[in-house]
Formats: structure tokens, C-alpha cells, sequence
């Protein structure tokens, strides 16, 4: 008898429990709505660009979220999830028991991406709650239709699926931590300048972002990135997500394994 | 002596190769950007109200060059702490006839070495740049483009060194912090989680004056003058920034002593 992979992502899910995640992600999404609720009155001035307090307001936090935060807390998540099992010799243990561990490591891409799930919610509800103190604060309705964010809030995180493919690649492949979780983040710096580019459907971690970016095209009058097609995006992001993964589940646990 | 400890501790986690690769990225910063575009930053030489070459080429890459070394410093701190905690290395440290405080004290000598590396070959690709795409272009005759590219009076030139040793200073503190953070956080992915977020609060919200702008992280982001007009206000942040960073020394060698009373 074999565990499938959806038994492996409960029990790795249930590692999780005492790990602390949730209060770093609690951070972040402190972090990323409290200048924007303290600053509100700022989104009254943005008449130039043609966009709605409330809109801009939304736009102004998650262009932050999707660019920075949303792919940091990725990488922080992929060194969770590898290093929790190091400590005393928990994944060599994990890979001597009657386990494939291509379904393990599918097993715990499926957690990292219900971690970042996780991390999407607590951001719409920050969100949420933020634009209802910001509210308060300024006396000017700062909600907008929840469903039409939560909409947006959910393609940020599809788009960061084959993002967070590369980065679980990296964290299995790189035995040394410094080298995978300096590697990742320095890779999100340059998705703000690539937008805008031919080269952007090939690099993951700017999908987020131009998912953020597109919206704000939609939303504001005077603001337009270069418009990418379904047909244009699907086919590499799908190629990238599937081989990164592919190379991931055959390099997992291989120290372990010799 | 601890400070060798530590650099022989350090020998296979990939440590210096990382800083080493991270300084190289830093430095390819401006000579990308002045090889793509070198029309934009060479025209507001000639421009009216014209800044110096240095001014220029320090506003339209320095900010981007401080993203990379703090994020390497942010995960190079993680490391030298994970390396200690992941098998319980701690301990036997703890037995040791040796003062735990010593430890921090050279991990922290250690970061700040390779902190200065990197901003020191971040220098040398700004002195190049400046040479070969503004002083040496401007040159008429060889002699003269030689003499610009390698200064006619000392080399290298005083204002970049300044500069850097400035952007070098602003650093330390936000150096000091992700070690105190990664010494007391036994769990890495804790102590780079609130590094990162850490360091996008300082990028997503600049400030240059107040008490935000003392925030460790948000100082690592002060864009250095290299210029006498900037000198006094540049002296009050270096001051500023040498004050956190002893106060954040004193931290992490209490916290040493706290667990050790704790355990």
C-alpha cells in the first residue's frame, strides 16, 4: 500500500502547524496596508493618471504586494519547507519509508502553493479592512465590489504558480541555502523593468506583477503596459512551470537518497 | 581570532561565493544600464543646471545596487546563524571555554567584511563607468582619455571613495539588525521572513526625513551626495547610523547572554 499524493499533503501540511509561517505572512500583510491606510489621502491626488481613489488605492498596495511581498514570501515558504525536515535528519527518515518521493515532492509544492493561498486570503482581508479604516480616517469610501478584487487577488496567485514552480526548482536543486534564497530574491528585482518588454512572458516572476499592472491599465486612463495575449502567455508559462517541476520532483531528497 | 572561526565556518555554506556573485551583480548594474542607455544619463551632463557625472550615474543605479546587497546581506545573516542552529551546533558552542558574545561579535566582522566587498566592487564599476562613458568621452586625444579614465591627480578619486564608504556606513545598521534578528530566531525561514519584509517596507516606503527615515533598512537606502553640498546633512545620518549600529551591537551580544541564562 502507497500514501497518494493528497494523504503526503496532509501530513506535510500538518508539519506546519508549530512552524510560525502564519505570523510572518501576518507581517507582511501588515506591513504592505498599513502605509497605504496612513497615507490614503494621498490616492485624492492622482488626477493625472485618471484613476478613482478607491481603485488607486487597491492598485497602489497590491503593485507592492505582487512585485515584492507575494514572490519574497514564496521563497521564504520554499526554505520552510526544506529546511524544516533537515533539522534532524526528518527528510532522510521521511525518504527511507515506503514513500515515492516524486509524490512527496508533489506533496509539498501542493503545500507551498496552498501556503501562498494562505498568504492571498490574509491579503484581501488586510485589504479589506484597511480600506474600511481608511474609510473612517478620511470620511471617502474606499470599497470597492469584493468580488471584482477577489477576482484579481485569485489571478495573482495563478499567476504566481509557474513563479513558484522556479523557486521550489531552486530550493531542491541548490543544497546551499544561501545560494537558493539569494538566487530568488535577487530575481525579482529586475520583473519591474521587464513588464514592459517582449521578455516578460518568459520570466515568471514578473507574471504577478503584470497581472497587477494590467489591471491598473483597465483601471486608470492615462496608464498602459504592453498588452499580452492568453495565447502569447499560456504556452511558456505552462512549458516552464511543467519542466521546472519535472526537474524538481527528480532532484528532491537526492543527497539523501545516496 | 574569532573571526577566523567564523570565515572556516563558513567555507562550505556557499557564503563568500554568494557575496562574491552578489557584488558582481551589483556592479553590472550600472554598466548595463550605461551600456543600454547611455544617451539619457550623457545628455543631462550637457543639460542645463548640469549634476556630475557621479551624481548621475549614483541617482539612476544606487537604489537598485542597495536592493541586491540587502537582500544578500539579509539572506548572508540568515546563514551564518542557520549554520549554528541547524544541528544544534549552539550547544556545544555554549560549552565551549569561550565568551558567546565574541561569536556575534565576529559573525558581525564577518558581514560587514563582505558588505565592504561588495560595495567596493560596486565603486570600481561606478569609477569605470564614469570614466568610459562621461570623462573619456568627452576627451579629445588619447592622452587626454587616459588621463580621464585613470584621473589626473589621485586615483581613485576622493569623492567616490567617500560616497561609498558613506553607502557602506548606511548599511551597517540594517547589517547589524538581520544578525540580531537571525541570532535570536532559531528557525531560518522566521528570521529571513522578517528580514524581507523588513527590507520591503524600506523599499515600498522611502523616507527621507523623521523618524521613519532612521528605520535601519530605509537608511541602507540613502542615495550618498559625493558632493560638498550634501556633506552636512550626510554627516548627521553617518552619525545616526554609527549610533544604531552600536546600539543594535549591544543588543545582540545581551541577547547572547540572556539564552545563555535562559539554558
Amino acid at each position: 500500500m502507497s500514501i497518494n499524493v493528497w494523504g503526503l499533503f496532509r501530513i506535510e501540511w500538518r508539519k506546519l502547524r508549530r512552524s510560525g509561517i502564519t505570523a510572518v505572512y501576518f507581517l507582511a500583510t501588515l506591513i504592505l496596508w498599513i502605509p497605504s491606510v496612513l497615507n490614503a489621502d494621498l490616492n485624492f491626488t492622482m488626477q493625472d493618471v485618471g484613476i478613482l481613489p478607491e481603485d488607486n488605492f487597491l492598485i497602489q498596495g497590491y503593485m507592492g504586494y505582487a512585485w515584492f511581498l507575494f514572490p519574497a514570501c514564496l521563497v521564504v515558504s520554499t526554505v520552510l519547507l526544506t529546511q524544516l525536515e533537515r533539522g534532524n535528519g526528518g527528510l532522510r527518515r521521511m525518504l527511507s519509508l515506503p514513500v515515492s518521493p516524486v509524490r512527496l515532492c508533489a506533496a509539498k509544492f501542493l503545500v507551498l502553493l496552498a501556503l501562498t493561498a494562505v498568504l492571498t486570503l490574509m491579503s484581501f482581508a488586510a485589504w479589506a479592512a484597511g480600506a474600511a479604516a481608511a474609510g473612517r480616517i478620511y470620511g471617502y469610501d474606499f470599497m470597492r465590489p469584493l468580488s471584482d478584487t477577489f477576482c484579481l487577488v485569485c489571478r495573482i496567485w495563478l499567476a504566481g504558480i509557474p513563479m513558484a514552480a522556479c523557486f521550489w526548482l531552486l530550493a531542491a536543486a541548490v543544497r546551499t541555502p544561501v545560494f537558493a534564497v539569494g538566487i530568488g530574491l535577487i530575481s525579482i528585482i529586475p520583473s519591474v523593468l521587464l513588464i514592459n518588454t517582449r521578455i516578460c512572458v518568459f520570466y515568471p516572476a514578473a507574471y504577478p506583477f503584470y497581472v497587477v499592472a494590467n489591471e491598473y491599465t483597465k483601471l486608470a486612463e492615462h496608464f498602459s503596459v504592453s498588452p499580452i495575449r492568453m495565447g502569447q502567455w499560456l504556452p511558456p508559462a505552462a512549458a516552464i512551470t511543467c519542466t521546472a517541476l519535472a526537474a524538481a520532483c527528480g532532484l528532491f531528497g537526492r543527497e539523501e537518497r545516496r | 581570532m574569532t573571526l577566523f572561526l567564523e570565515i572556516r565556518k563558513q567555507r562550505r555554506t556557499g557564503f563568500f561565493p554568494a557575496f562574491v556573485l552578489g557584488g558582481a551583480a551589483g556592479a553590472a548594474i550600472p554598466v548595463a544600464n550605461m551600456a543600454f542607455r547611455s544617451r539619457i544619463y550623457t545628455d543631462r551632463l550637457t543639460a542645463a543646471g548640469a549634476e556630475s557625472p557621479l551624481k548621475i550615474l549614483v541617482d539612476a543605479n544606487w537604489q537598485m545596487m542597495v536592493m541586491v546587497n540587502l537582500l544578500l546581506v539579509v539572506s548572508g545573516a540568515c546563514i551564518l546563524y542557520h549554520t549554528e542552529f541547524a544541528d544544534n551546533a549552539f550547544r556545544k558552542l555554549c560549552t565551549l571555554p569561550e565568551r558567546e558574545w565574541k561569536s556575534f561579535l565576529g559573525k558581525w566582522l564577518l558581514l560587514a567584511a563582505v558588505s565592504f566587498l561588495m560595495t567596493a566592487m560596486e565603486g570600481a564599476a561606478l569609477e569605470f563607468c564614469r570614466g568610459y562613458w562621461f570623462t573619456g568621452r568627452a576627451a579629445a586625444d588619447g592622452a587626454e582619455y587616459m588621463e580621464a579614465v585613470f584621473g589626473a591627480g589621485a586615483f581613485p578619486h576622493m569623492d567616490l571613495v567617500r560616497s561609498m564608504m558613506y553607502g557602506w556606513l548606511m548599511m551597517l545598521p540594517a547589517v547589524t539588525v538581520s544578525l540580531l534578528i537571525s541570532s535570536v530566531c532559531r528557525n531560518m525561514w522566521i528570521s529571513l521572513g522578517i528580514g524581507v519584509v523588513c527590507f520591503a517596507f524600506a523599499s515600498m516606503a522611502p523616507a527621507d526625513s523623521g523618524v521613519p527615515a532612521l528605520f535601519p533598512y530605509t537608511l541602507a537606502f540613502r542615495i550618498p551626495q559625493g558632493e560638498a553640498a550634501g556633506m552636512a546633512a550626510e554627516m548627521t545620518t553617518a552619525a545616526a547610523a554609527t549610533a544604531e549600529t552600536a546600539v543594535f551591537l549591544a543588543a545582540g551580544i545581551l541577547a547572547g547572554k540572556i539564552r545563555r541564562r535562559m539554558a
